[in-house]
């Protein structure tokens, strides 16, 4: 049946696929092409775009298709095992196996049959039902809270590492001033302390 | 602890035969066998070492004896397991229960160690096709705990098939199989000595092999291993560890709740270091299939959905940019429902045929996929209606009563209306760190050389260490999603079988 043969054709794609998030929103198709192109060959990628939710710094992920499904396992038992940056540092992209939930336009897995039933309020499921329809939507809000603390995290993360990266920088920076405008050569001298000959 | 009572009797100690003083160094004296604990184990022979605060035994041969003044020693050349050297398998499948020998030069190939980290004799049969070794039986093949056939060359990171001609200075004779004797009898019975960890044939499961699943390994290189001193059989309860370069700590990247929290010694950090080997997929599948939660109307019959949709247009649907497009005029129409709830493995026909069913509305529909934080149990997907008022009224429906599908789960409908919000240019990406100096300079660049902007960390970095950070938290963060979805779970199950309760009362 042509269906079934889609599906399998479409699971067959899926094993080849690679999920990798945590890319900076900036990258292009062209930068993450390359990238993983070190890998093996990458025969297709699609972003996948995020329209619910509207908050800044979600960052992008992607599904990236390669050849053949041992170059997709070896890229993601590489990228777990080192990080690996595309398009800036420190923060490493992730890489996972695709599921096929991450397909947007995948096809139905066929000899399935869509089922569904209306129950009235009269009906003496409708509580139950009812109050699993309230919980559902408390929850998308503790999803919603959740999501916030995490982006929160990362940005108390971001700016911590970016003051200890400036404060070293600055360290390195003044040592070398010191070093190269022969100060600490002269200071030496003054003290009587042996230095290193290339200075 | 609980078996110390019984070692007393293994508290014997005695050398075998000696073989020699050191040339250098007259304290020296070589054996060529010891006993210890009540086995004997001679020179070539291959047994179980053990390391505190690791999860699993490691396996060697040993190639010298000796004792200076002070001190009992054994060297001992590692076989490595095939986790341990999974980066560099490549193409090789490995056996059940096959070992790689090391061989050549550098970190891993051998260590010396104290006696006492000796915890058990090993057989090891080597089933190499090479002239030198003779070919087991297939009674010993059978009783080998495990074999090798292959040798992993420490230097060069490679599986080498053929044997050199020695290995850490030993004939490679003396590795291989022992020439066949009259009396086989020193297969030893591993079971009754191994006082530590389960033996490894519980470790060396196939999930080892076949998935890679759950591999908590000893972390940095394969060298360097410490071994607890024991000071006599008193002080057994207290085996420390004992860092041979006394180096510092490399954060692991090994699963948060099994982090064993034991120093992890690399070797100089300058050489290249074994990556780590991390736990692959171990946050349990969250992209599980939905348990079906039980079903509480056995007898009232749901209604099938017939696939057959008069034909739609299928024409301009997948195009990315089209459906966009649709996505947010309809947003702006008030004709986009965004249905919540349903079960995740659906596909967007599947979606269609639904509302068509339970609506009577030809509708497009799109699943949304799923990102690493929405919940693995429900899907949602956008449903573009012909008319603003078919959608409220779809809503409505929702709302007062309640479609539920196979698995009891209702379906939520909410009219999305402005809920799209323009794509912002985000200027900067939270993790992407910039030194000011370097900013315009690097922005240039970039843009040209694509690839050099895409690298592997250095573990000598600043940013490597950096980079570890975001691992973490990026584990952390796997985590409490999980664990938060775990929790709306329990809720829902509680609810349904409150329901279940009352249905049966």
């Amino acid at each position: 049946m042509a269906l079934e043969a889609e599906y399998a054709a479409f699971e067959e794609k899926v094993k080849r696929t690679v999920y990798l998030d945590n890319l900076s929103p900036h990258v292009t198709e062209l930068v993450v092409r390359k990238a993983i192109s070190q890998f093996g060959t990458v025969k297709n990628i699609h972003f996948i775009p995020n329209y619910l939710e509207s908050r800044n710094n979600i960052p992008l992920c992607a599904l990236v298709e390669m050849e053949n499904p041992r170059q997709a396992n070896a890229i993601v038992l590489d990228i777990s095992q080192k990080p690996f940056m595309i398009g800036g540092m420190p923060r490493p992209v992730r890489a996972r196996e695709a599921k096929p939930e991450m397909f947007e336009d995948r096809p139905p897995k066929p000899g399935r049959n869509i089922e569904f039933r209306w129950v009235e309020p009269e009906d003496p499921d409708f509580e139950v039902v009812n109050n699993l329809k309230l919980l559902a939507k408390d929850h998308a809000i503790e999803v919603d809270i959740a999501l916030d603390l995490q982006l929160k995290d990362e940005k108390k993360l971001a700016q911590r590492q970016q003051g200890a990266l400036k404060a070293n920088h600055e360290k390195y920076e003044i040592i070398n001033g010191v070093i190269t405008d022969g100060t600490a050569k002269r200071l030496a001298n003054r003290y009587h302390i042996r230095v290193a000959d290339d200075w | 602890m609980a078996g110390f009572e019984g070692r007393s009797d293994y508290s014997e100690f005695k050398w075998g035969v000696k073989i020699g003083v050191g040339k250098t160094n007259k304290d020296l004296q070589y054996y060529e066998s010891f006993t210890f604990q009540g086995v004997r184990y001679s020179l070539y022979d291959s047994v179980y070492a053990y390391q505190t605060g690791a999860l699993e035994t490691d396996i060697g041969k040993i190639v010298k004896i000796y004792s200076t003044a002070t001190e009992k020693k054994v060297r001992i050349v590692w076989f490595l397991r095939p986790g341990e050297i999974c980066n560099f398998l490549g193409e090789y499948v490995p056996f059940w229960k096959e070992l790689f020998l090391a061989s050549g030069e550098g970190i891993g190939l051998y260590n010396v160690n104290p006696l006492e980290a000796i915890v058990g004799k090993c057989n090891v049969v080597c089933t190499s096709k090479d002239k030198r070794n003779p070919q087991p039986s297939k009674e010993e093949l059978r009783m080998a705990n495990y074999i090798f056939c292959r040798t992993f060359d420490v230097g060069r990171r490679k599986i080498l098939e053929n044997f050199p001609d020695n290995i850490c200075g030993i004939k490679v004779e003396s590795y291989f199989n022992r020439p066949k004797q009259k009396n086989l009898t020193r297969i030893p019975t591993p079971r009754t000595q191994l006082r530590d960890q389960a033996g490894p044939s519980n470790f060396l499961s196939k999930s080892q092999l076949d998935k890679m699943v759950a591999y908590p390994v000893k972390n940095g290189e394969p060298g360097s291993k410490a071994v607890p001193i024991a000071k006599e059989l008193e002080n057994r309860a207290r085996p420390a560890l004992r860092d041979q370069d006394g180096l510092s700590t490399v954060p692991s990247k090994s699963r948060l709740d099994k982090v064993v929290a034991h120093p992890v010694k690399n070797g100089e950090p300058s050489s290249k270091a074994v990556p780590l080997v991390k736990v692959i997929r171990n946050t349990v599948d969250p992209f599980l299939a939905p348990m079906s939660t039980p079903d509480t109307r056995p007898c009232k019959k749901m209604r099938t959905v017939d696939s057959g949709l008069p034909d739609i247009d299928k024409s301009g649907w997948f195009k990315p940019e089209l459906w966009e497009e649709r996505l947010r005029t309809a947003d702006g129409n008030g004709r986009l429902v965004l249905l919540d709830n349903l079960d995740p493995s659906y596909a967007s026909s599947e979606v269609q045929d639904l509302v068509w069913g339970a609506f009577n509305e030809k509708v497009e529909a799109k699943m949304i996929p799923c990102t690493p934080f929405s919940n693995p149990h429900y899907g949602k997907a956008f449903v573009i209606f012909k008319s603003s008022d078919a959608a409220e009224s779809a809503v409505v429906a929702l709302d007062r009563r309640c479609l539920i599908l196979a698995d009891g789960r209702p379906v939520i409908g909410i009219v999305c209306r402005g809920t799209m919000k323009e794509r912002d240019k985000v200027s900067k990406f939270v993790g992407h760190l910039m030194i000011d100096k370097h900013r315009l300079q690097s922005q240039r660049e970039e843009m040209r050389k694509a690839v050099s902007t895409s690298h592997f960390a250095q573990p000598n970095t600043v940013e490597y260490d950096m980079a570890m950070e975001w691992c973490l938290l990026q584990e952390k963060s796997d985590l409490w999603w999980k664990a938060l979805y775990q929790d709306h779970e329990e809720k829902e199950m509680e609810i349904t079988k409150l329901g279940e309760q009352k249905v049966k009362v």
